[in-house]
């Protein structure tokens, strides 16, 4: 059983998370739910704030098989590469529009792993882009804050008229 | 090799980018010269724009006044990656004599730069190497410390030079 999604413009989504610290059974259960919510998306990551869940907890899994899910609790970044690329996100919580992002290519992170030990990974490509983007989650940051004010105002005004068209 | 005169801000060739280097002729002897130079201001950086030459080198040896020399030179330098903290040091800048700023910059960098015999070289730096290099790469990029400070400090730091007795 997993949690709804939230829907923009849920207040949720604009808060940061909560600190994580120990990983218990109950960080584990809701990584597992992460999990299958972000394979029944499909997707390619999912930060706990997405589900309603206020705590530092984000999955990546960059091949979008579910097989390879990098579990991470209270993630940090620590470097990024200069050389940056733009590609598409979109997002669960704002259905239905994307928009392409400036992101580094490459990154080194920090993050609690599901053993509960702290560890330090490279990302690059796909893998940084997600990561980058559940960072952003748990900072209480949607993607499309990435865009410029008029881009932003463009694309949540489609998104309105699909909302309505739907509705 | 010979020590060159340094520039002093305001110069304009400090606000300057300067041109790849790679290949120029008399590279070598430029990279003796900023050594001998730097050496004998003495500072533990110096970029060539600092000696008017408008190329993408500068010279450091970050720690050769407290500890064993280290001489580093770069050539045509680029920043890779940068760790994400933002740390405060001080700066001082051998074209800024008797200024000293406050500058917030990342505590890592990597830094891929061609080397005095033309090789690539990756360089992982950190400490008071991360700082230096990214104090110099500035001037390749016509940027000084005055740049990397807000407005207000800025004009603190501009009128405490301007009234130095120089």
């Amino acid at each position: 059983m997993t949690r709804p999604f939230l829907r923009w413009p849920d207040p949720r989504l604009r808060q940061a998370a909560t600190p994580v610290g120990h990983v218990d059974d109950g960080v584990q259960a809701i990584w597992q739910e992460m999990i299958a919510a972000m394979c029944a998306m499909p997707g390619l990551g999912l930060a706990a704030p997405q589900i309603g869940e206020m705590r530092a907890l984000a999955i990546v899994d960059a091949t979008g098989t579910g097989r390879e899910v990098i579990c991470m609790a209270d993630p940090e970044l620590l470097s990024a590469s200069v050389e940056t690329e733009l590609a598409a996100e979109a997002s669960p919580n704002l259905p239905g529009v994307s928009a392409e992002i400036l992101r580094p290519t490459s990154i080194r992170m920090a993050f609690t792993n599901a053993q509960g030990a702290r560890e330090e990974r490279d990302l690059a490509g796909l893998w940084a882009r997600s990561a980058l983007h559940q960072l952003d989650h748990l900072a209480g940051k949607l993607f499309v804050e990435r865009l410029s004010p008029t881009r932003r105002r463009m694309l949540l005004a489609k998104w309105h008229k699909q909302q309505r068209r739907a509705g | 090799m010979t020590v060159r005169p340094i520039l002093h801000w305001p110069d304009l060739r400090l606000a300057q980018s300067c041109a790849p280097a790679s290949g120029a002729e008399g590279l070598e002897a430029l990279i003796e010269d900023l050594f001998e130079t730097m050496y004998a201001a003495p500072g533990r950086g110096l970029a060539a724009p600092q000696i008017g030459v408008m190329l993408r080198v500068f010279v450091m040896d970050a720690g050769w006044r407290t500890g064993a020399p280290r001489p580093k030179a770069f050539v045509d330098p680029r920043v890779l990656w940068a760790s994400t903290d933002r740390a405060p040091g001080q700066e001082a800048c051998l074209s800024i004599p008797g200024i000293s700023a406050t500058v917030l910059r990342p505590g890592r960098i990597g830094l891929a730069a061609v080397d005095a015999t033309g090789s690539e070289v990756m360089h992982l730096l950190d400490g008071a190497e991360a700082r230096c290099a990214q104090h110099e790469l500035d001037h390749l990029n016509g940027i000084v410390t005055f740049d990397r400070v807000d407005p207000a400090a800025r004009r603190t730091l501009v009128a405490a030079y301007a009234g130095g007795a120089r």
